[in-house]
């Protein structure tokens, strides 16, 4: 599943990328929510393909810090993957600056964001390699300025909305409702757990089952990346609540819904199960049973890795961030919207056949009447995403930008990030080649 | 604020309006931050003392062969061979395995000559064919410990003797019925046994004979191929904490 993940996030990054550079009469703001969106996704798919090769090779206890340090390999691949998490979560701390609106001085921002990601980029991995990553994790606290930023958007232009029946308003509330749930959507499903105080007792099984001792802030870092997930989702739902109650629900209400209905469900088998929890530290550990696995893998750790790539790819095309009119541009777009359409609809298949006994020869007639019927929607889904995108700021009293300002240039902005990846692959190349 | 006036940074954070809602919502978030902050401390603490010890733990192995023919076999495999003539047959360990728990120990064939099955009395014991057996192991599919020591690999028979083959399939599994290991926890000490992938693949074993055609004098040619059994038998264990 990780593999889909790093598949679709490299693909997607790398055609927002490329869409990106090729698009002229873009603003600068939404240039550079594309550059951001784009690089997140990048280095998201570096680390789901450094830690998917990873568990190919050592299995899945390898995530908490448990790798056989005599291998070359795995403490290269332990190390880069963390470093390019460490980016992306670098990348993610600044997209509430830029989008839905753009919050710094236009003057300097755009150089000054770059700068700052690429510096504590390089500085966070460097000083996490020196410490033999005991305070990885930590980093999630650079996610707070931009939570609150979203938040705060979220709140105030869905009273707006409805205070005001300013209908253009609810585009900013959906905007910022749908980059909380792509930054924070791994974490959504453990709101009930996290509101009960029951997810720590759930890390201290890895720990103790790991044999991995956490430093309190790499605990913190832990804690804190659960708090805001789940603050996010329970805002989000209370907001979407009270809108419904006074103009009605939409689609993403319902998305909200769902998203909070799963985790409450998840929050109840969570519970249900705390004496298997707990086992490990009481008496000897006992297995979860299969019903409660297959839960897990289906909400928790399957669907939540294609959050990210499937709501960045929705945001760059309904909020217009990429120049899809164009006809060169169009059938890239195209490719994008099945790739997808059909790695959903995959997923989700494969997920189903592991517990539920369809024969392949079924799941795979299945697929392919999926994918006739996508191939023949696909041109009315692509029209109807691409005509109805319009730019978040469109039709709002918001000050005209002056073009060249603070601006930075496209290749400016990947020699940097591309500087960074190359860095931290070195570095982790380096680290493991010296056997620290 | 109506939507004629400008949006600016101020404003389009906080109006009056959202400003309390927004710091009571992220004031709850704090809390909830707060709350389980000072919950996960008193487990942090126990997490240490539980890790800083390491008792010792008995592992116990249960071994079987894996019985698909009825007769105590994986497989058995009967053909012939011409004289002069080398073969190499292949059998699939790929999808043995009953279940999840179970991993393969190891690999035991045995090479059994007609003259020794007592199928053919046409051919008696001073007529014995020489055989040769390899097991495939350059480029072999099949994930085993192909330096370990206890392995046979090669035989060599003109007796009318069967010929034995072994191959270590999982790493440091001795046949041994139980063993002791010093871990911090259960997990830890199952992690040895827990290794998936051994003994998986395709095991070829490659075998060329040479008949011998003739009986001896007043006998003159007996016969000039040889009908050859191949036992495989593949040991699984199950391994497991002993309470």
């Amino acid at each position: 599943m990780i593999m889909v993940a790093a598949i679709t996030d490299l693909m997607l990054g790398m055609v927002t990328l490329i869409l990106l550079s090729r698009g002229s009469g873009k603003t600068t703001s939404s240039r550079m929510a594309g550059l951001f969106i784009g690089w997140i996704l990048v280095f998201k798919g570096v680390e789901y393909l450094l830690m998917a090769t990873l568990q190919f090779q050592s299995g899945l206890y390898v995530i908490f810090g448990n790798v056989d340090a005599s291998s070359l390999e795995n403490t290269f691949l332990s190390s880069a993957y963390r470093m390019a998490r460490i980016v992306s979560l670098m990348l993610m701390c600044f997209l509430p600056m830029v989008f839905p609106f753009r919050l710094l001085p236009r003057k300097w921002d755009g150089k000054m964001m770059l700068g700052a990601a690429c510096l504590m980029s390089v500085f966070v991995s460097s000083i996490y390699l020196v410490t033999d990553f005991v305070y990885f994790n930590f980093e999630n606290i650079v996610l707070v300025p931009g939570f609150i930023i979203l938040i705060a958007i979220y709140i105030r232009f869905t009273i707006a909305e409805v205070k005001e029946e300013q209908q253009n308003f609810r585009k900013i509330s959906i905007a910022a409702g749908l980059i909380l749930i792509a930054l924070h959507g791994e974490t959504m499903t453990y709101w009930l757990s996290q509101v009960l105080s029951i997810n720590d007792d759930y890390q201290q099984r890895f720990f103790i089952t790991f044999n991995w001792q956490p430093t309190l802030v790499a605990w913190f870092g832990i804690n804190l990346w659960l708090t805001l997930g789940s603050a996010s989702i329970l805002i989000l739902a209370a907001g979407e609540t009270w809108r419904s109650t006074k103009i009605g629900s939409s689609s993403f209400s319902i998305l909200v819904f769902v998203i909070l209905l799963v985790g409450m469900i998840a929050g109840i088998a969570d519970y249900m199960v705390l004496d298997i929890v707990r086992s490990c530290y009481e008496v000897t550990c006992e297995k979860f049973p299969t019903a409660f696995n297959l839960w897990y893998e289906f909400t928790s750790t399957s669907l939540v890795f294609l959050y990210t790539p499937i709501l960045f790819m929705y945001i760059i095309l309904n909020y217009n961030i990429i120049e899809t009119q164009s006809g060169e541009n169009r059938w890239l777009t195209r490719i994008i919207v099945i790739m997808m359409l059909l790695i959903v609809s995959s997923v989700v298949l494969e997920l189903v056949q592991s517990f539920l006994p369809i024969p392949e020869m079924l799941s795979a007639a299945i697929l392919a009447i999926i994918v006739a019927i996508f191939i023949g929607w696909e041109e009315k889904i692509v029209d109807r995403l691409i005509e109805s995108a319009q730019s978040v700021t469109s039709g709002l009293p918001i000050s005209e930008e002056n073009s060249g300002e603070g601006e930075v240039g496209t290749k400016t902005f990947h020699y940097a990030m591309g500087a960074v990846l190359i860095y931290i692959i070195l570095l982790s190349a380096l680290h493991s080649g010296l056997g620290l | 604020m109506g939507q004629d006036e400008e949006l600016t940074t101020k404003n389009i954070l906080f109006t009056k309006d959202s400003l309390v809602p927004t710091s009571i919502a992220i004031g709850l978030a704090m809390l909830m931050l707060t709350s389980t902050t000072i919950d996960l401390m008193s487990e942090l603490e126990e997490t240490a003392i539980f890790n800083s010890e390491t008792p010792d733990w008995t592992v116990l192995f249960d071994t079987q062969v894996i019985d698909l023919t009825g007769e105590g076999h994986t497989y058995i495999h009967t053909e012939i061979w011409g004289d002069g003539e080398e073969k190499i047959i292949d059998f699939d360990i790929s999808d043995l395995l009953p279940n999840d728990d179970t991993r393969i120990a190891y690999i035991v064939a045995t090479i059994v000559p007609e003259e020794n099955t007592g199928i053919s009395p046409s051919e008696p014991d001073w007529g014995c064919d020489s055989i040769g057996v390899t097991v495939v192991s350059d480029n072999s599919t099949l994930l085993a410990q192909w330096n370990d020591e206890r392995n046979i690999l090669r035989g060599n028979d003109a007796d009318c003797e069967d010929i034995p083959v072994f191959i270590q399939a999982y790493p440091n599994f001795y046949d041994d019925n139980s063993t002791v290991v010093a871990a911090k926890n259960e997990f830890q000490a199952m992690i040895p046994w827990t290794e998936d992938g051994w003994g998986l693949g395709e095991l070829s074993i490659q075998i060329k004979i040479d008949v011998q055609s003739y009986g001896g004098q007043g006998v003159g040619i007996v016969d000039d191929d040889e009908e050859i059994t191949i036992e495989v038998d593949v040991y699984a264990f199950t391994a497991e904490i002993q309470e």
